[in-house]
């Protein structure tokens, strides 16, 4: 009987098992465009969640009102020490993050990834002049230059399923915009260039578009949601107001990073000022069983109307150096 | 936090996309998933839908995958048994001999129909199970597990797993034959 048990299982219809891969492979590809790293889920949670925390908090009227600038697009990245147990509760969580920040997304645009010959190709197929480095660390060679097309997507917030998280956290102080409810967000990516190098240890990617906009009806108390925004990272109720103060919430995008596991610093890249991630050794988790987690370093930084990242397993000078090569 | 991560993956890319070969899970995991879930609700597109909800919803989690926590697999049939748990919230398992026997009817060859009649009457005979034991028999049988990958599922011990599956063989053994007669 137990033979037979077994004898009845049978492999999926092989167009079944085709179409279910080509459905979910699509993602898988784009996703090739991004970044190696060991960041923690949780940090990466929490990141998304600040991220987009923040991009609800841009009230278009208000931009109108004040001019182009003032629309919500990265203009200087800044990284904000979180505390590594709150990552950990948010991670234990079980909270279903594919539908915390909302509902009803409708894909206007699509935007589809397909790999091109040179940064000659990447900008007429990107629409904006791509920037390609001069430099490179020791060995590495470019493998692969991809343009992931432009994209619009609108959703609306729910902030029902944002109050559960915070409640989920145990925060009780505070309060969620009341205009953020039912409110239609519209992301609108542009097209994004990612190239990839191969340096004989982990791989090196560099990533460039135009800043990406967010849009959110009038109303939302921008100062209010970052300040939700900053409690569920970990920070005191007080610390949250008095931080939420200092931050120009239109242009300033956060990188969460965990205390314990990574550290920060601002470099001077291309006559700007970007932000420099080093994460390795005690942090992170590697899906490698037969090592332990290798030192990565990101570099961030916004030139213009455009935004760059720099990531993998060179060090943090020679991401610097990359980045100070580009032409 | 869909749109969020699509759009911080892209520009600042922090999304840990590790050294999981997806394709190679994809191959692996498949069959055992589809058979887990073949075990659980029978034959047809429901198995498929369930298993390619599974999937899904595994590539869009893939970033809150640990190793450290648990073996890959195990993570994949903790959320294949998330899926039938929702499956059966919503809908009564509706099976019947009359239905499955249209089912094989159309079958292109004696052997392929000899074999759905027999998946047939063995979904009869798990309907008939209780919820835990008809689950661990998909992930026995289904998919190939064993106790103790079965034990850390369902959190029994790895002896209670075996003497549930024992039990529940033999019930089936007996009520087999007389089902196949009718």
């Amino acid at each position: 009987m137990d033979e037979f048990l077994s004898r009845l299982t049978r492999a999926p219809r092989p167009e079944f098992s085709k179409q279910l891969y080509e459905r979910i492979n699509q993602p898988m590809k784009t996703n090739r465009l991004q970044t190696v790293s060991h960041w923690t889920p949780a940090f990466v949670g929490v990141g998304a969640l600040l991220l987009a925390l923040l991009m609800f908090t841009f009230p278009p009227a208000q931009a109108l009102a004040q001019g182009f600038l003032d629309q919500f697009r990265v203009r200087r990245f800044a990284a904000i020490t979180v505390d590594p147990a709150r990552m950990q509760q948010i991670a234990n969580s079980n909270i279903d993050f594919e539908s915390l920040f909302g509902s009803n997304v409708q894909v206007v645009k699509k935007g589809e990834a397909k790999t091109v010959a040179n940064a000659q190709a990447a900008s007429q197929a990107a629409g904006f002049r791509v920037f390609a480095p001069s430099s490179v660390p020791n060995g590495a060679t470019l493998k692969e230059t991809q343009v992931v097309g432009e994209g619009i997507v609108n959703f609306k917030a729910d902030a029902a399923k944002l109050q559960t998280l915070l409640d989920a956290l145990q925060i009780k102080d505070a309060k969620i915009p009341a205009k953020l409810d039912g409110a239609t967000i519209t992301l609108h990516r542009y097209p994004i260039v990612a190239m990839s190098y191969s340096t004989g240890r982990d791989p090196l990617n560099f990533v460039q578009s135009k800043s990406p906009e967010v849009t959110l009806p009038d109303g939302v108390d921008l100062a209010q949601l970052g300040e939700v925004a900053l409690r569920i990272v970990g920070l005191s109720a007080s610390e949250a107001k008095q931080f939420a103060k200092t931050i120009d919430w239109h242009t300033t995008m956060l990188v969460p990073v965990p205390a314990n596991a990574a550290s920060f610093r601002e470099v001077s890249v291309h006559n700007t000022t970007g932000l420099l991630i080093t994460m390795g050794g005690t942090g992170g988790s590697s899906f490698r069983s037969n090592d332990a987690p290798r030192q990565r370093s990101m570099l961030l930084w916004s030139e213009g109307d455009m935004v760059f990242s720099v990531e993998g397993g060179p060090v943090g000078t020679e991401l610097v150096d990359f980045a100070n090569s580009l032409k | 936090m869909t749109v969020a991560s699509r759009w911080l993956q892209h520009i600042a890319p922090l999304v840990a996309v590790r050294d999981l070969n997806w394709e190679a899970v994809y191959a692996d995991e498949l069959p055992r998933i589809y058979n887990f879930f073949r075990f659980r609700v029978g034959d047809g597109m429901l198995a498929e839908d369930l298993t390619a909800t599974t999937f899904e919803k595994a590539w869009r989690a893939r970033g809150r995958y640990r190793r450290a926590r648990a073996a890959f697999s195990t993570w994949l049939f903790t959320i294949a048994r998330n899926v039938a748990a929702d499956h059966f919230r919503r809908e009564q398992p509706q099976l019947s001999l009359d239905g499955l026997r249209r089912h094989t009817a159309s079958e292109l060859t004696e052997e392929v129909a000899e074999r759905r009649a027999e998946f047939a009457r063995l979904s009869l005979l798990l309907a008939k199970l209780p919820e835990r034991e008809r689950e661990m028999v998909a992930l026995k049988y289904g998919s190939g597990l064993n106790n103790r990958e079965i034990a850390k599922l369902t959190k029994l011990s790895e002896s209670n797993v075996g003497t549930i599956l024992h039990r529940v063989v033999s019930q089936l053994r007996a009520q087999w034959d007389t089902l196949k007669e009718e």
